[in-house]
């Protein structure tokens, strides 16, 4: 009788991974027959479309981690004695603290689905590494702008993916937990960055003299006081 | 009304075409005679950045995965999530450091340091157990500390010139730090490998140790 249960217990697990008495029915035969199986994988927190669609999330954990570096890197630029903009700094590493933050909460909410985190997981919404030294503010404000709108945008590509009606692959959960984390905060982000880039362009302009009849070059003060006005954001 | 709104806008765009953006707005001239770091000190500084860069990514991957469903150790995730943080943390602080002191100024000394911010893939060995985890922890909190008083040696001597303050702040700063980690790891896996002595207790005793890292 014994085999009997044993070889029914095997097909019913190769039948589906996901069999919704997968975690029971092999516990139950386990606790009866006191077998010695150190395998737990049958009790995973595995459900619904998730695996399907993990890899985007590694990837994403992966891409954030990276940017907060890059961001920290671009923060520095600030630092300098040279640039000395600590307003400037102020933000980008504000950018590299969320940016951090992200990655482990993506790496958290990786594992809560049951799955495991992949850190060589590559993707393909990374831009490639620009030499940020030399960036004046302008240049950084836009830089930053572009990969916030990146990020955003593969923010999207998940919540497309996983929320997409009719779908095999669909998780309403890791939808939900993109939207709910990072969606509507990411909006805030770009458009806190454009309204900066916006801001920062009437403010270098310079008028040539056929229009004004005089140069202004204020572009330095300009920027000392876009820095100082960061600084308290 | 169509032709008169685009009038309009031409009008406003050939008039704003006349406002050049002026992003550069040239360097300063600041003398250097305060600078005072030796190369072969600077260099060791931007490499324990990268040390710090590795230790931090370490964590990360041990936390992912004592955070797995099967392995169910949340304490000791959380505990791993903060020390890769507090990695990030410290290589933060010698980018401030060298920023301070006034080493981090051209192009050349920002993609040294951009060079030595490499996110690499962390490598683990098989954690099979928490112990063998805060053992894992242990052994790199140690290489981290050598690699500090490596920075301090040279920074005392090199090219005949002591880094006073440099050497006072990682003794002060880091060094402090690193040998509470390390005390603190190291009571940490004396009380684990007691309370799993016994085959029958090792379960058991891993679970409620996990319990009290939260």
């Amino acid at each position: 009788m014994k085999w009997l249960l044993v070889l029914s217990s095997v097909l019913v697990a190769l039948s589906s991974a996901e069999k919704d008495n997968a975690c029971y029915s092999k516990t139950v035969n386990e606790c009866k027959f006191q077998d010695n199986n150190e395998n737990l994988n049958d009790c995973n927190a595995l459900f619904s479309g998730f695996l399907k669609n993990v890899v985007e999330l590694q990837k994403y954990a992966n891409h954030q981690v990276e940017k907060s570096f890059e961001y920290l890197l671009l923060a520095a630029n600030f630092g300098t004695y040279v640039k000395n903009r600590p307003g400037f700094e102020k933000q980008f590493r504000a950018l590299s603290d969320k940016s951090w933050e992200n990655g482990i909460k993506l790496i958290k909410h990786i594992t809560k689905r049951g799955g495991v985190h992949d850190f060589a997981a590559n993707s393909t919404y990374k831009t490639e590494k620009k030499p940020l030294l030399g960036f004046n503010e302008m240049q950084s404000l836009a830089l930053a702008l572009d990969y916030e709108k990146t990020l955003a945008k593969e923010a999207h590509h998940i919540h497309q993916k996983n929320a997409h009606a009719q779908h095999t692959d669909y998780d309403p959960e890791v939808a939900h937990f993109i939207e709910e984390e990072f969606l509507e905060y990411q909006a805030g982000t770009v458009r806190k960055l454009s309204g900066y880039t916006n801001d920062l362009k009437k403010l270098l302009k310079e008028y040539s003299s056929e229009y004004s009849k005089k140069e202004t070059g204020d572009s330095t003060l300009a920027l000392y006081l876009f820095d100082e006005y960061l600084a308290k954001q | 009304m169509k032709p008169i709104f685009i009038a309009i806008l031409v009008i406003c765009a050939a008039g704003s075409s006349y406002g050049k953006l002026r992003c550069d707005v040239g360097s300063s001239n600041v003398a250097t005679e305060w600078l005072d770091m030796t190369a072969g000190c600077i260099d060791k500084v931007r490499h324990q950045i990268q040390t710090e860069i590795n230790a931090s990514m370490m964590y990360l991957a041990m936390a992912a995965h004592f955070s797995q469903d099967t392995v169910n150790r949340p304490g000791f995730a959380e505990f791993f999530f903060h020390s890769a943080s507090e990695e990030r943390e410290h290589a933060m602080k010698l980018i401030e450091y060298l920023l301070m002191r006034g080493e981090f100024k051209t192009s050349a000394d920002y993609a040294a340091v951009g060079e030595l911010m490499q996110v690499n893939v962390p490598v683990l060995p098989p954690l099979v157990s928490g112990v063998a985890a805060l053992e894992q922890a242990l052994k790199a909190e140690t290489f981290v500390t050598k690699s500090i008083k490596d920075v301090i040696e040279t920074c005392e001597r090199d090219n005949d010139k002591n880094d006073y303050h440099l050497v006072d702040y990682l003794t002060a700063e880091f060094l402090d730090e690193q040998y509470k980690g390390q005390r603190d790891l190291a009571g940490k896996i004396s009380t684990l490998q007691k309370m799993m002595k016994t085959e029958s207790s090792a379960a058991l005793g891993e679970f409620l140790f996990d319990k009290q890292l939260l």
